[in-house]
């Protein structure tokens, strides 16, 4: 079972995990050119999994008043206001004459701030004002970014790496879930996740699952049953997309080839490729900027990666403790 | 009826205001401050301004301020965005504020509501209800409470100008248009029924 | 930032890499944090997501760096009981048993209170995982207390009066010998898995740590469990907990020292705040300690201060450690920056070399 990509590396994660003829992996291609910051995901997600509020808190970061992932928010929508130019570059109207639009409109007179009516009733009439131009400037660069955060899903989990009572465990669909009746909340998996995604849940006594570790299930009781998970359902631009991982990522180059050609340079895929630092996601993102941007690590590794060093290491450590110890007691009785 | 430039005391009240909704609430908000899942998306009443107008009152990103009307004061945390920005207009710059109108007292999340602003001002027309956009004054800290929020509006009203009636022809039809219409025409836009 | 695209297409690509828009060029602000301005709504920066911390600090308090400080302590001292028992140094055997139990006792106290649901802990040991070393710890304590526990309760009974013991106890008593030499086969791992623990996450300053920390944590083991020995046996019992406190102290500091050069910037946490504060403490006490221990040898005095500053400076490498771990992981720059300039050299990351 334990094979080439075991820790690192391309792999079939519920193949690797030893299911027999697993159905094919499931996952998100979230399309963040296409959100609209609703939050629908955000409300949905809790509405079916019960998870509770997670404080009522004015961030002022632009709309996002979640913040980030956590044990009580399993979809976040993020807000970037950048001066940037949108998408669709140049339409060519900067610098030009404002456009005549053959309405009854203002003209200054000449080398004055006053305007006259065209047809002003009363020749002593004072200066008027009414709607005015803009004056012909270009208005800055501005644009901003959308995008709906949640479990990668990782096909190198490190959370699920480093569980040490087998309650996160790798489903059928490839995807990573926790067991609730098992964790004993430990904690171990929350330092572990390179996007700190996972965490323990806090809360009162009474809360749901509070004290143990919560994240996206990717809907798992849904995926049974045949529907797509909450978030994927409720979105109203189909920016989150739900499905086979293989064909979303067929469809992400697609769309990313396309918003190249249509001038939107920025548009880039996060998570998509396999051979990446944690094997490729289940759920990945086309963004619009990079990854930093959104609160993304640009180049994840999972930390199993560097395990057996480690564990070589720490036995280097432990011999030479040893021997240290004997050391101490050779020699002369003093 | 609060003045506009160039009549005097235009200074008052020399900022623009509008109010929209948010995504996230309903309405006034009386359904969806009670539900946890959209309170906690847009917990707060906040008031939007460009950074220039921030700059201009010293108003500082998520600290309190509180928007001044001739009928009002309503408070909101601080937002500073360039998603708005100033107009200039005619040679004047003029800024705009602008607030959602989701809150009250009650629910899960509770503040002031912005259409408390909103004098009882009605279109000559068909007398609907002038309830999206004024003038306004802008303000960095918390409104006064209670009497002395009276006071304070009381204040605002005096420097202004608009504690006596004032208030716009309604006359729309009929033999009393014409000099209305003239009327309309004086003054610099000040739509009176004769007095200046 | 200069635009990474013009009208002509992607700019600055290099030629044997498919141009991806953005990654190409330098950064124009390498090293600030996110969240500049704070005037506004933050211009979000390209280096973070308005300052916010991108991997979450584990959610472990006080119990872990305790946990960390009374396991190595267990560890060194069940080492120096089986060589004191095999080289007749009776006083150094029973505080080093005694020592290695309560520092165990404490260790399992800590462990269980740390969980969120501490009624469940026993599911650790549902399954045993390699990839876990929270897993692979809980097997190598479960291997090594019970051992190090017979060897602690066998000293008691022999400290109880002889004719208070009947046959079992006695037993007991036998059975010690062996069981504490057990106990010291399993105490290196016990004091090294921590390290282990630590660096496999994706918590900065701890993984970048992961090649020495494992020498850091072992040397201060055996310098707080020597500081033990020292404190608590005879000066003419005490030459070996001398020696391991003297060699635990050197290997401690060379290998800290060693390990912050290998890190990088996220090296920085361990000389800011309260984890700086914690390291330039543990260092002082720990240096002295060990000219303290050379004195030791002659004055049971200098002994029981070397011994007190050792174990201090152990309670402070551990909690510094810590502390720094966690501050690395709040501010985003020291997830950000390591990994934006592995992109920047064109390296990132890949299991296709």
């Amino acid at each position: 079972m334990i094979g080439r990509n075991s820790l690192f590396g391309p792999v079939d994660p519920a193949a690797e995990t030893g299911y027999d003829d697993p159905p094919s992996r499931k996952g998100f291609f979230t399309d963040t050119s296409v959100c609209i910051g609703c939050k629908a995901c955000e409300v949905a997600c809790k509405e079916w999994n019960e998870v509770p509020d997670d404080g009522f808190n004015l961030l002022g970061m632009s709309y996002d008043n979640t913040g980030a992932l956590g044990g009580s928010t399993w979809r976040h929508v993020a807000f970037i206001e950048q001066r940037k130019p949108l998408g669709a570059q140049e339409p060519g109207m900067r610098g030009g004459p404002t456009v005549d639009l053959g309405m009854p409109m203002v003209t200054p007179a000449a080398g004055a701030n006053e305007v006259q009516l065209p047809d002003s009733g009363t020749d002593d009439d004072k200066p008027f004002e009414t709607l005015a131009a803009l004056a012909p400037q270009e208005p800055p660069d501005f644009r901003w970014l959308m995008s709906s955060d949640v479990c990668k899903h990782c096909t190198h989990a490190a959370c699920l790496d480093v569980c040490p009572t087998g309650s996160l465990f790798r489903t059928e669909f490839g995807t990573v879930v926790v067991q609730d009746d098992i964790c004993n909340g430990c904690g171990y998996c929350v330092p572990a996740c390179p996007y700190g995604v996972i965490e323990r849940r806090e809360g009162d006594k009474g809360t749901k699952n509070v004290g143990i570790a919560q994240k996206c299930t990717l809907c798992y009781d849904r995926l049974d049953s045949g529907q797509r998970p909450a978030c994927a359902q409720a979105c109203p631009t189909e920016s989150i997309q739900f499905g086979d991982v293989d064909e979303l990522r067929e469809r992400a180059s697609a769309r990313v080839e396309k918003l190249h050609e249509a001038g939107v340079m920025d548009a880039r895929l996060y998570g998509n490729d396999p051979e990446d630092g944690i094997g490729g996601a289940g759920a990945f993102f086309l963004l619009l900027d990079e990854p930093e941007v959104y609160g993304f690590p640009p180049d994840p590794v999972v930390t199993t990666r560097d395990l057996p060093q480690m564990f070589n290491r720490a036995g280097a450590a432990a011999l030479t403790l040893f021997a240290g110890a004997v050391v101490s007691f050779l020699g002369r009785r003093r | 009826m609060n003045p506009s430039p160039p009549e005097q005391n235009s200074e008052v009240f020399p900022y623009v205001f509008t109010t929209s909704r948010l995504t996230e609430h309903h309405t006034a908000g009386g359904m969806s401050r009670y539900l946890q899942y959209l309170s906690e998306l847009q917990p707060e009443m906040f008031v939007e301004v460009s950074p220039e107008l921030a700059a201009e009152r010293g108003l500082e990103h998520m600290a309190w301020c509180h928007v001044i009307t001739a009928r009002s004061a309503v408070e909101g945390k601080v937002m500073v965005t360039e998603r708005l920005s100033p107009l200039r207009i005619e040679g004047r710059v003029v800024h705009q504020v602008w607030l959602p109108y989701h809150w009250g007292a009650g629910g899960m999340v509770t503040g002031d509501s912005a259409n408390d602003l909103f004098g009882i001002s009605l279109d000559p027309n068909v007398l609907i209800q002038e309830s999206k956009v004024g003038t306004c004054d802008v303000r960095p800290g918390r409104r006064p409470t209670g009497a002395a929020l009276l006071d304070y509006v009381a204040g605002y009203q005096n420097r202004a100008g608009v504690d006596t009636d004032r208030h716009a022809s309604i006359v729309t039809a009929g033999p009393g248009v014409a000099a209305s219409a003239q009327s309309n025409h004086e003054g610099n836009g000040h739509a009176g029924s004769g007095d200046s | 930032m200069s635009p990474s695209v013009d009208r002509e297409g992607p700019v600055g690509s290099r030629p044997d890499r498919e141009a991806v828009p953005g990654s190409a060029g330098r950064r124009r602000r390498g090293g600030r944090r996110g969240g500049g301005d704070r005037s506004m709504v933050p211009e979000a920066e390209f280096t973070s997501y308005y300052g916010r911390q991108i991997v979450k600090p584990s959610p472990w308090e006080a119990d872990i760096p305790a946990y960390l400080f009374s396991g190595g302590l267990a560890a060194g001292s069940s080492l120096l009981a089986a060589g004191a028992d095999l080289t007749g140094r009776p006083t150094l055997r029973r505080s080093g048993r005694l020592g290695a139990l309560a520092a165990l006792t404490f260790s399992m106290v800590a462990l269980v209170h740390d969980l969120g649901r501490p009624s469940r802990f026993l599911n650790m040991l549902r399954t045993a995982k390699l990839t876990s070393p929270m897993s692979v710890g809980t097997w190598i304590l479960s291997g090594y207390g019970p051992f190090a526990a017979t060897a602690a309760v066998a000293e008691l009974v022999d400290m109880l009066p002889v004719d208070t013991t009947r046959g079992p106890l006695r037993l007991l008593s036998l059975v010690g010998g062996p069981a504490g030499l057990v106990a010291a086969a399993g105490a290196p791992p016990v004091a090294a898995y921590t390290a282990v623990l630590l660096a496999d996450t994706a918590t900065p300053s701890w993984h970048a740590a992961y090649r020495e920390l494992p020498f850091v944590f072992v040397g201060s083991a055996a310098a707080a469990s020597g500081g033990l020995g020292m404190i608590t046996s005879p000066v003419a019992q005490a030459g070996p907990a001398r020696r391991m406190a003297l060699g635990g102290a050197l290997l401690e500091l060379l290998a800290e020292h060693r390990m912050e050069d290998s890190m990088g910037i996220t090296a920085e946490p361990l000389h800011q705040g309260k984890a700086g504060g914690l390291m330039k403490a543990s260092k002082a006490l720990t240096t002295a300690g060990a000219v303290g221990s050379l004195l030791a040898g002659r004055s049971r005095t200098a002994a029981v201060l070397s011994g007190v500053a050792l174990m201090t400076g152990s309670v402070c490498t551990r909690f510094g450690v810590f502390e720094a771990g966690q501050a690395s992981a709040r501010d985003p720059r020291y997830t950000v920056i390591p990994q934006r300039q592995r992109i920047d050299r064109g390296e990132p990351i890949r299991s296709d070399g």
